[in-house]
């Protein structure tokens, strides 16, 4: 069964009820909420995700609900729990789902040691995966639902899941987040691309979701090895250039850019070796989408 | 790349401080420093023996700092 079977209402029913178990690629979340925008923002972004039965293993338990205090009426405002504690502090409640979103990439990052995790945007073709390992602001998350809307495969727009055992890495698509201008970006590139309500104020300024396409999900137990790393940086104006990075600098990189390099130790060491052996790397500046996009579409054909 | 299995951390080594930590890996045992550098370059030039005395050391030196060897005592 997937979260589209589910008419509104039972959506809602299980959400404020006891909760829905959605499956992300390897893992399960119980979701609690009896928040609008939560069921709203599931309905639209994770229509084609599978639902676990409620006697199924979750790998984490989270509710989203207003703080206990009269901020329930004035300036509303929610919390994201975790095991029933709230890791963060609450934020206004439109930014329900957004917080959300944020949250599962706190669990993932904070407790999946069975992976090496890296800060990185993660697509694929052919089999062979393109690793976009960048700080924010530098036009990671545009490029990926650039490259996305252009038939790569995601695998996922903030963390790739490295097993350190194949140093293969494991598919967890959810919706990408953009963030001020590029959500118009994306808007006019792919108008075809279903973008969930703009969020604004948020920390990172106004937030959009943009859905996971149906066979990014479908395809989520089929790994992908590393093929490609490069460094993007957005930055207006200039034309596509991709050079070469010395692997030393992109081991560094890349290790710099995991949560949970140094819980590893020597295999972690040796799966970023692997990782590093396997791909050729770059730095990537660009100033327009469709230039940097055509770019690693001829990357991908001559692979 | 490094890895010092002993501290966790992971080092990216200069060409020269690579060639140097791999000879002393692959001796096992200590080298002096003249034995390093013949290790690294046996057709090296008289004028260039002392710039090269010279950059092995600050390379030990480094990776005495870094935990990667240590200088035998004595």
């Amino acid at each position: 069964m997937i979260v589209a079977d589910l008419p509104e209402k039972e959506l809602a029913r299980r959400l404020a009820g006891a909760g829905l178990r959605l499956r992300t690629g390897p893992l399960v979340t119980e979701i609690r909420s009896r928040l609008t925008k939560v069921a709203e923002g599931i309905a639209l972004h994770y229509s084609d995700y599978p639902i676990e039965a409620s006697e199924d293993f979750a790998d984490f338990h989270v509710r989203l609900a207003p703080p206990g205090s009269v901020r329930r009426w004035l300036r509303p405002q929610v919390t994201f729990q975790f095991d029933g504690a709230p890791p963060f502090l609450p934020l206004p409640a439109d930014q329900a789902f957004p917080i959300m979103e944020w949250g599962l990439n706190w669990c993932v990052s904070s407790h999946c040691h069975q992976y090496l995790v890296i800060h990185a945007a993660v697509v694929e073709r052919s089999g062979c995966a393109l690793l976009l390992p960048a700080p924010p602001g530098s036009g990671k998350s545009t490029l990926c639902a650039g490259l996305v809307s252009r038939g790569w495969r995601l695998l996922s727009d903030e963390l790739a899941l490295i097993d350190p055992l194949t140093a293969n890495i494991t598919p967890l698509p959810r919706p990408i987040s953009l963030k001020n201008a590029s959500i118009d970006v994306i808007r006019a590139f792919s108008p075809d691309a279903v973008l969930g309500p703009t969020v604004r104020d948020t920390l990172k300024g106004s937030v959009a979701h943009v859905k996971a396409p149906a066979d990014s999900v479908l395809r989520a137990a089929e790994p992908a090895r590393p093929r490609w790393i490069v460094l993007p940086r957005y930055q207006a104006g200039v034309p596509a250039r991709l050079e070469r990075l010395r692997k030393g600098r992109a081991f560094m990189q890349l290790a710099d850019s995991a949560f949970n390099y140094n819980l590893h130790g020597r295999n972690g060491f040796e799966a970023l070796a692997r990782v590093i052996d396997a791909s050729d790397c770059y730095e990537f500046a660009y100033g327009d989408l469709e230039e940097a996009v055509g770019l690693f579409d001829r990357l991908a054909t001559a692979a | 790349m490094v890895l010092n299995a002993r501290s966790g951390s992971t080092h990216l080594l200069e060409p020269l401080a690579a060639e140097v930590l791999r000879a002393l890996a692959e001796a096992d045992a200590g080298m002096s420093i003249p034995d390093i550098v013949a290790c690294l370059r046996d057709d090296a030039a008289a004028e260039e023996a002392l710039e090269w005395l010279s950059a092995v050391e600050s390379v030990l030196t480094e990776f005495q700092r870094l935990g990667l060897a240590e200088p035998e005592q004595p």
